[in-house]
């Protein structure tokens, strides 16, 4: 008996510890649905003084502030249209589900965002950092109305398992308004039905896998950037008209979602006869190089080179190319390879020689990138340089923060247009903003983001064939085509 | 004291105890699940760690999967590095049969385990031939090929390929007969500790997460019982006498063939159920969580939790579902540059913590625990596992 009183006292006291140090702030600081009148008009009086400040933003949005003072917000229960043949069904949504959870009393929205801070795609991890970067200079220079804009980042090494524990915590802990620029197709698939299924936006996904693109069944999820279908035949439209039909190809990809589409879309190239692939190798995302792949590929000899793959691999690819002077083929890579000096300054004598030996790599390029000579004056390149100097201690050089800071251009895009809308900054402006944002974005070849709900579910559909050239000892893109732009041909992938 | 209290313990009280300290671990386990059904934060500095049921299931799934790299490499000797493998293929087939054919389940652990606990028997099979390094470069073989297997365009129609099979189909509802809202509502009005209770009646969501951590904490505390019966038993013996001396074990008439096998299979299927459970509570078998990273990491976790102890399954499983996160999560540090707790600290603290404890604790957490409870009660330390 006196042991089950020691054990019990002691168990007793361990949870009274294990308990004390716990207990998070539930609901502490958010708006309940019967704020929303309050809310709506200081999001209207907000948004007038706020008005010129969003005129001389570097994107600017075509929804007008007046808009927020006519007009009625947009209900917060029952079935809404929100853009063409996109429905928010907010009837299926959990009882205690708030459309204003995120947007807190004390000024505040809160995004967050998943990502690989760890493991073989920890570059992309910076990503997170550079749209800190950027929040903090909006914050600083051109806020949304009063709020404050937060980001909340949490790594997931790009383990779906740990992509799903992080989006449910942090719609328990962190009062999030919704998600933005989760990164990996088996990532974001496995988040969308929690997503969907809790209301919670799911914003411009880093991945360009097509799905992305349905607002009919799934309209609380949007992509970001260039679909791998787009950006394939446009190298295969490339292909045919400087080699002809049938040339042969030879391509690695990473054996995922990201490099099969590619795969695929290739396979579909050459069903229609424009290409003849000969070689194909896949490499594991956790594989440590792709020597062994690229071995194969160099033997087959073929008069194009494909390299579906990405972050670490890419300057691989390159460096083993350059290494066999027998095989100088055609040479497309992945645009996720984009950034010169995080991917290409650690290999640039090989860039180079393959570049006077005819074999430089072929990027299709959607947008400007920060470190490139060319676009050394580009205003959205001035402004990312500022962005960085005055707001960290990185620079372009750095790695993807300049990319971070393009994706978190967009997300405020969107805010600032929901913000707009009668009803001000909620779950339901949020994902209205989005199917429906027209916005001019100089970061991007193509300068526009058009989405209109089913007509036009893709955020990026602009791209230009760019070579990697060494010019005066720097690193940049010398352009091959002009710029291909399909913008508002994309419709969705519901159809 | 305690010592004296063991003393006088006669067996009937000794079974009277053993049965008071599992009713009240019970207690203690459901308290916490009703604590953190919403998802708590514990805040240290400006840092904030989170604790739910979601890592909570996570740790139940590694703390099984651990437990059967616990009966094949801590109680029978043989290095197994590919428990990955079995993990993964657990989640699999547990999520093709939920996806794809509707089964509950606890309905697919039927198949779940007697097919891993096949294929583990299988695959044990060279380790009749082979050993130490051998062996282990052979299972770890296994664990590195396993996403390229169920990337196979060949089982796309099985796997979902490169996105994974997604179970999101299947919805984990908590059965109404179970008087979680009311339980729930008597805790929120203790005197002191209402607080931590939460407020007001649980949310579908809340229930079926709670649902969810009974439901594999009564399946792990199942296969704690069976292994600490094997153990226990005649094969169990035959096992520790495998690992203790091969030879000795062969000539006191141990059928290294059957047992070794056998422990490959249990090992396998245990590895199976941690899969089912895995995905059970994430909603998606994705082929990279299961890379040879999680084979090591489950290693580590057997190692810093203690080798050859049932309970370092459960430190082991705790490590590796909260180590990680909590390590992202930690943001400040005084004296640490902030860029320094950037990117793959969680990776870093495990490394260090197997190095550690491999030179100063060389039996885990576990085995540090008891020399410690030991020596503070002046008792000389068991070497009988």
């Amino acid at each position: 008996m006196k042991k089950l009183v020691v054990y019990l006292l002691c168990i007793f006291g361990t949870f009274s510890l294990v308990a004390a140090g716990c207990g998070s702030d539930d609901g502490a600081g958010v708006r309940s649905v019967g704020d929303s009148e309050s809310s709506s008009s200081s999001s209207a009086s907000s948004s007038s003084g706020s008005s010129s400040d969003s005129s001389s933003a570097a994107s600017d949005t075509s929804q007008s502030s007046s808009d927020a003072e006519e007009g009625t917000a947009a209900p917060t229960s029952g079935q809404v249209e929100i853009a063409i043949g996109t429905v928010l069904d907010l009837d299926e949504c959990p009882d205690d589900w708030d459309p204003y959870e995120g947007v807190t009393d004390d000024g505040q929205i809160r995004i967050g965002i998943s990502l690989p801070q760890s493991g073989q795609l920890a570059s992309f991890g910076t990503i997170a950092n550079g749209m800190q970067i950027y929040f903090d200079f909006v914050n600083d220079q051109l806020p949304i109305g009063d709020y404050e804009l937060v980001l909340v980042a949490k790594d997931d090494g790009y383990e779906a398992g740990r992509t799903v524990a992080n989006i449910e915590e942090m719609l328990e802990t962190e009062n999030i308004l919704g998600f933005a620029g989760v990164i990996g197709t088996p990532n974001n698939f496995a988040i969308r039905p929690i997503t969907d299924e809790a209301c919670v936006p799911q914003l411009l996904n880093l991945s360009g896998f097509p799905q992305w693109g349905d607002p009919a069944n799934f309209p609380w999820t949007v992509g970001n950037i260039l679909n791998y279908v787009t950006e394939t035949e446009i190298w295969c439209q490339h292909i045919v008209a400087e080699l002809g039909q049938g040339a042969t190809v030879a391509a690695l990809f990473m054996n995922n979602d990201f490099g099969k589409t590619y795969q695929q879309t290739l396979q579909g190239c050459e069903d229609r006869g424009d290409i003849d692939l000969i070689a194909e190798e896949l490499h594991d995302p956790a594989a440590p190089d792709v020597t062994n792949e690229m071995t194969t590929l160099i033997a087959s000899g073929a008069d194009v080179f494909v390299a579906g793959t990405t972050a670490a691999f890419c300057p691989q690819t390159v460096g083993t190319l350059a290494s066999v002077p027998s095989w100088r083929p055609m040479f497309f890579m992945s645009y996720t390879c984009n950034n010169l000096p995080a991917y290409f300054a650690p290999v640039q004598d090989f860039a180079e020689t393959l570049q006077t030996e005819g074999s430089g790599v072929l990027i299709a390029n959607y947008s400007k990138i920060c470190g490139d000579p060319r676009y050394e004056n580009d205003p959205s390149m001035v402004l990312t340089r500022m962005v960085l100097e005055d707001y960290s201690d990185v620079t372009c050089e750095d790695g993807q923060y300049s990319g971070g800071i393009f994706f978190a251009q967009v997300v405020v895009d969107i805010l600032r247009a929901a913000h707009d809308l009668p009803g001000g900054v909620n779950r339901v402006n949020v994902m209205k903003a989005t199917w429906n944002l027209t916005t001019l974005n100089d970061n991007l070849l193509g300068g526009r983001i058009i989405l209109d709900g089913t007509n036009d579910a893709y955020v990026t559909e602009a791209a230009q064939i760019q070579e990697v050239q060494v010019i005066d000892g720097s690193l940049t893109f010398t352009p091959l085509s002009d710029v291909i732009d399909t913008e508002g041909e994309g419709g969705s992938f519901g159809g | 004291m305690l010592d004296k209290l063991q003393k006088s313990t006669t067996p009937t009280s000794e079974r009277n105890y053993q049965l008071a300290k599992w009713v009240c671990f019970t207690i203690f386990l459901l308290l916490i699940a009703f604590a953190y059904v919403d998802v708590g934060t514990i805040s240290i500095g400006s840092n904030n760690y989170n604790l739910s049921l979601i890592r909570l299931n996570k740790a139940i799934a590694y703390t099984i999967a651990i437990l059967g790299l616990q009966v094949v490499i801590g109680y029978t000797g043989q290095i197994a590095l590919g428990q990955s493998f079995f993990f993964g293929t657990g989640a699999y087939v547990s999520a093709w049969l939920i996806a794809d054919h509707s089964w509950p389940f606890l309905l697919t652990l039927l198949i779940v385990i007697p097919s891993c606990f096949l294929i583990g028997m299988i695959l044990g099979l060279p380790a009749l031939r082979i050993r130490g390094l051998y062996l282990a470069l052979l299972t770890f073989g296994l664990a590195a090929v396993f996403p390229s297997i169920v990337k196979l365009d060949k089982l796309y129609g099985y796997t979902g390929g490169a996105g994974g099979k997604l179970t999101s189909n299947y919805k984990f509802l908590a059965p109404s007969w179970l008087p979680f809202d009311e339980v729930a509502q008597a805790l929120q009005k203790l005197p002191f500790l209402g607080d931590f209770f939460g407020d007001g009646p649980l949310s579908t969501r809340e229930e079926s997460r709670l649902w969810k951590f009974i439901l594999f904490s009564i399946l792990a505390a199942l296969c704690f019982w069976l292994v600490h019966n094997l153990i226990h038993s005649r094969p169990g013996r035959a096992m520790r006498a495998i690992r203790d001396n091969e030879t000795s074990a062969a000539v006191s008439g141990v059928n290294l063939a059957l047992t070794k096998t056998l422990s490959f299979g249990v090992a396998s299927a245990l590895g199976g159920v941690g899969g089912a459970i895995y995905v059970a509570e994430i909603g998606i078998a994705s082929p990279d969580d299961f890379s040879s990273l999680v084979a090591i990491y489950l290693i580590v976790g057997l190692v810093v939790g203690g080798v050859g102890t049932l309970p370092g399954a459960v430190i082991g499983g705790l490590i590796y579902a909260l180590v990680p996160d909590w390590a992202s999560s930690t943001q400040s540090i005084s004296f640490v540059p902030e860029r320094w707790l950037q990117g793959p600290t969680g990776s870093l603290i495990l490394g260090v913590l197997l190095i550690v404890l491999t030179l100063f604790l060389p039996g885990g957490i576990v085995m540090g625990w008891r020399k410690f409870k030991n020596k503070l009660l002046g008792k000389e330390l068991s070497t009988a596992r």
